[in-house]
């Protein structure tokens, strides 16, 4: 038991600033697991911040449901019915439904077939920046890489993919950062888009994932163009923000560890899928998901109402010193790392984990062995938001150099 | 003597089982798991077992003890 009270503030992105507060996290592991936190304007929510505990709600979707959302803030009762047409507010059978149109397109063995594209892509984008010797890591580099594979996937133009990729962007950003005009333009922007994509793939189909899902059955019925569009909406929000921000934080975390950075050169070859897992716990760019109880329950030591929102805090439980040893240390090496970073497993477990391990490694590989002399240039800039965990800018000089021939 | 199982509803191939316990955890062509519904796990590999289980995303895998 720790006896230093740590004020504690999960609510409030400024808590995210720089990372994730990982001395709350620890306070709330070892003192309380399940924690009452209050919130502004609202009932509340229960804070879950043990590995196994979040690991234990995420696999019970018949008590925790994502049909209520899956933020700390609450949705509204006139945009929930909407929602709920999206894979993500549906728990089974209607979730795997709907699950199982995509999800051959994601596991293992297809997300390998793109292993050299995404290669070719993370090449390409750290050329564009080699010979100029500075950058910013997060735009120039990283950022881009998402949308270029989203476009590939989906058979669209890859200046489109950019754009829903900036869309993404300003649905995603903090409630200080844009307003709700704008994050409500943003998403309808890219409804709309879908909806072209729709029919164009419809029109003239191609072999593609947007072709694909357009052609797929539920229940012997194509998606109407609304499940559509957030069908779509949803692969591309999942999948941007997320690769870009452990990216950044991780390449953020590599330079402020010289020693680490060297060892990854020398030992490319063994450590980099280790470091890639090592950056999925360290960073774990998506701060928290929330259930809602569907009845009453117990969780650790708390009885929790039906009703009562119950988030659960990845970073926390990838902190967690019964599972990991030395948590807060950055490991290039470390072999036991059943990370949550990806969610803490059951029917919501991240369709892009192998898409996103793929991108992580080509990206990590390039800016490691062909950016020398790679040093941070300046403060970078954190996004405030208290779900999603990464820096917005990450200013960097390197030595300016053209690719060797293979 | 202990078994393990798989739900193959909920087996998505995701391979991890494979990826951190090989010598116990097979994938049939398609990535999807081989396990089977009731494989006796030898007291060797228990440890690897357990931790395939755990290492299962969609909670596909299980392990149980039973007589004989």
């Amino acid at each position: 038991m720790s006896s230093t009270v740590q004020k504690i503030d999960l609510w409030n992105p400024g808590s995210f600033d720089h990372g994730h507060p990982a001395d709350q996290y620890r306070w709330l592991r070892d003192n309380a697991p399940v924690y009452w936190h209050d919130e502004p304007g609202a009932r509340g929510f229960w804070a879950v911040t043990r590995y196994d505990l979040v690991k234990q709600a995420s696999v019970d979707h018949e008590t925790y449901s994502n049909s209520f959302g899956m933020t700390l803030w609450d949705i509204s009762d006139e945009e929930l019915p909407f929602l709920r047409q999206m894979m993500m507010f549906m728990d089974p059978p209607e979730h795997t439904a709907h699950r199982t149109l995509v999800s051959r397109e994601f596991l293992p063995r297809a997300a390998s077939a793109w292993k050299d594209v995404i290669a070719a892509q993370a090449a390409e984008i750290v050329d564009g920046v080699r010979e100029k010797g500075s950058c910013d890591l997060v735009a120039d580099v990283v950022g881009k890489l998402p949308s270029y594979v989203i476009a590939e996937l989906l058979g669209i133009p890859r200046e489109d993919g950019v754009r829903l990729y900036q869309w993404t962007e300003t649905m995603h950003a903090s409630p200080d950062a844009v307003t709700d005009e704008q994050r409500n333009a943003a998403t309808q922007a890219m409804l709309g888009y879908c909806a072209e994509v729709h029919a164009a793939k419809l029109a003239s189909p191609g072999d593609d994932l947007a072709t694909k899902l357009a052609l797929a059955e539920v229940d012997g019925q194509r998606l109407d163009p609304g499940r559509y569009g957030l069908f779509l909406l949803l692969l591309i929000n999942a999948g941007g923000d997320t690769v870009r921000n452990l990216l950044g934080g991780g390449i953020l975390t590599l330079l402020g560890r010289e020693q680490a950075l060297e060892r990854l050169r020398a030992e490319l070859g063994t450590l980099l899928p280790l470091t890639v897992e090592e950056l999925l716990r360290y960073q774990s760019p998506l701060i928290h998901m929330r259930r809602t109880a569907l009845q009453d329950t117990v969780l650790g030591d708390q009885q929790i109402a039906a009703g009562d929102k119950v988030v659960l805090f990845y970073g926390a439980a990838n902190r967690d010193e019964r599972v990991f040893a030395d948590p807060e240390e950055f490991m290039v090496d470390r072999r036991d790392n059943p990370h949550l970073a990806f969610g803490g497993h059951g029917p919501h477990y991240c369709l892009g984990s192998h898409f996103a391990r793929i991108q992580a490694t080509a990206m990590l590989r390039e800016i490691v062995t062909q950016l020398p002399g790679l040093t941070l240039a300046g403060e970078p800039a954190w996004l405030a938001s208290s779900m999603i965990s990464g820096p917005s800018r990450v200013p960097v000089t390197f030595a300016p150099s053209v690719r060797q021939a293979a | 003597m202990l078994y393990a199982a798989v739900d193959m509803s909920r087996c998505e191939a995701h391979g991890r089982c494979n990826a951190v316990a090989p010598e116990f955890f097979a994938l049939d062509d398609d990535g999807l798991s081989a396990l089977g519904n009731d494989k006796p796990v030898p007291p060797s590999l228990a440890d690897a077992a357990r931790a395939g289980v755990d290492s299962c995303p969609m909670g596909a895998l299980s392990l149980h003890q039973r007589e004989g």
